[in-house]
């Protein structure tokens, strides 16, 4: 195990903890009386959570965090939060909201590339990466906020801890990166919390807060991991790559107009059981590589 | 006239002297150097790499040891431990992060002579993008003739690194040792 049972507590678990207990106070999932809408509880808290994780896996942020990338995901974290924030308290049209989304992730994608910009990645490469980047932070986000206004519950938190697990052995096995795996962890205990409280009440609402500052956390920690793993990644790692991004848009087959009049359960069903096999998919063959790997034979390299 | 010869005669001599106490210039023959290192794992045996040779410039004095200046460079991808799994662990941003510092240096600032042919080598070693001074004991392990006649002088520093100095602080120990102990072998040619 390369982390320490502390680093566990207090990476993992200690964010979900705080999830939770945030959760159960601001929504009261006990009462059976309507609460008001508290969905500005998430987005602060997960992004205290994920620094929380970052503070025990990743090397201690320095300032200004122009001397590493990695201290970039540690501050990065701010915005995301304040951004969420003011996305439950002001409530934007959506138009609104993709745009400043868009430009922030703009401004993102490129402070964690420029170290590799001309070295690694040309300019014009750059800018292709950027707005690409930029198309599937956006996918990404509207998917889950519809998920999270159409299909109230544990349906969003299920799915995002099931790519945010995918994520994370793709990223400690297929990419190398434990540290940023352990975080992805401290994503995937966050929406557990979630999970089990929308289990006692499906009245917590997942939109305008948690979805989008879960699915912008995950995204960052994969766009480091694709950049700045040790080497080129294989077609098999792309396409394993390919698939989890694309993974979520299975969980539309819920909104299938045959499933119209079926049960929650069997919608539920639906949704998440196309995602679970395509990430399930991912994970095998993530550590079917990496087993193969760690059994082949150490032979010196040519001379 | 007696003032201007003076002055002449000055200079000449301080050219002179100059040029005699001045060090030799050497080139680290990749081929031939080495940087070996070893590390507690689990707090039982120890796991060993190598990195490929490493490259720079040795400016070296035979008879005055504290006028040797090492500018020593290391390509960190070129890390080998014999475990594909293990050496794209090492680097990944979790250790050294090669994507984004893909060499090593070491830029000696100070030599203080400890022995006929030792010295301690003080000077700025920057790993990671982090840049701290480190004095390490070299050993000058030789001189003698390649096979073209040109003049090869061997080097050999024996030291220890806190990886955590350095920000490589995953996998704490027990699971890998902090301490770092590094081998540095330079065959360095005469220019």
């Amino acid at each position: 195990m390369p982390f320490t049972p502390m680093q566990i507590l207090a990476g993992m678990v200690l964010p979900a903890v705080l999830l939770g207990v945030a959760i159960a106070l601001a929504w009261r999932p006990w009462s059976r009386r309507a609460t008001a809408d508290a969905r500005w509880v998430f987005a602060p808290i997960i992004a205290i959570g994920f620094c929380i994780a970052y503070w025990n896996f990743e090397l201690k942020p320095g300032w200004p965090p122009g001397g590493n990338v990695l201290f970039l995901l540690f501050y990065f974290a701010v915005p995301v939060g304040i951004l969420g924030l003011l996305d439950s308290l002001l409530k934007p049209p959506l138009w609104l909201r993709a745009v400043v989304l868009l430009l922030l992730w703009r401004i993102f994608v490129r402070l964690l590339l420029l170290p590799q910009i001309p070295r690694q990645i040309s300019a014009p490469n750059a800018e292709l990466w950027i707005d690409a980047l930029s198309l599937i932070a956006l996918g990404w986000w509207l998917t889950f906020e519809h998920l999270a206004d159409r299909s109230p519950g544990v349906v969003t938190p299920l799915i995002l801890a099931a790519v945010a697990g995918a994520s994370a052995i793709l990223l400690a096995m297929g990419w190398h990166i434990q540290a940023s795996g352990a975080m992805a962890g401290a994503l995937v205990a966050m929406s557990i919390a979630a999970m089990v409280l929308a289990t006692w009440n499906s009245r917590i609402s997942f939109s305008r807060g948690f979805a989008q500052t879960i699915v912008l956390l995950l995204q960052l920690i994969l766009i480091h991991g694709y950049f700045y793993t040790d080497d080129a990644l294989t077609t098999g790692q792309q396409i394993w790559a390919g698939l989890l991004l694309a993974s979520p848009l299975l969980a539309f087959t819920g909104d299938l107009p045959v499933l119209r009049r079926q049960r929650p359960a069997w919608r539920l069903a639906v949704r998440a059981i196309p995602v679970l096999i395509a990430l399930g998919i991912v994970c095998a063959a993530t550590v079917r590589n990496y087993a193969r790997a760690d059994q082949a034979q150490p032979t010196m390299q040519d001379e | 006239m007696n003032r201007l010869l003076g002055i002449f005669s000055t200079l000449a001599m301080t050219l002179v002297f100059s040029s005699a106490a001045l060090a030799d210039d050497y080139t680290s023959d990749p081929v031939h150097s080495f940087v070996v290192f070893d590390v507690h794992h689990l707090e039982a045996g120890y796991v060993y790499g190598t990195f490929g040779g490493p490259s720079g410039s040795v400016s070296y004095d035979g008879s005055d040891l504290t006028k040797t200046t090492f500018d020593i460079s290391v390509d960190v991808d070129s890390i080998d431990t014999r475990n594909s799994n293990r050496d794209k662990d090492l680097k990944g941003p979790d250790f050294f992060d090669v994507k984004q510092f893909p060499t090593m240096t070491f830029k000696s600032t100070g030599v203080k002579k400890t022995g006929d042919a030792t010295m301690d080598v003080t000077g700025d070693l920057t790993l990671r993008g982090v840049t701290k001074s480190i004095t390490v004991p070299v050993e000058v392990t030789g001189t003698g003739k390649g096979m073209r006649g040109e003049t090869r002088t061997g080097f050999r520093a024996d030291f220890k690194i806190d990886r955590t100095n350095f920000g490589m602080t995953a996998d704490p120990p027990p699971v890998i040792g902090n301490d770092i102990h590094i081998i540095v072998a330079i065959e360095a040619t005469k220019q």
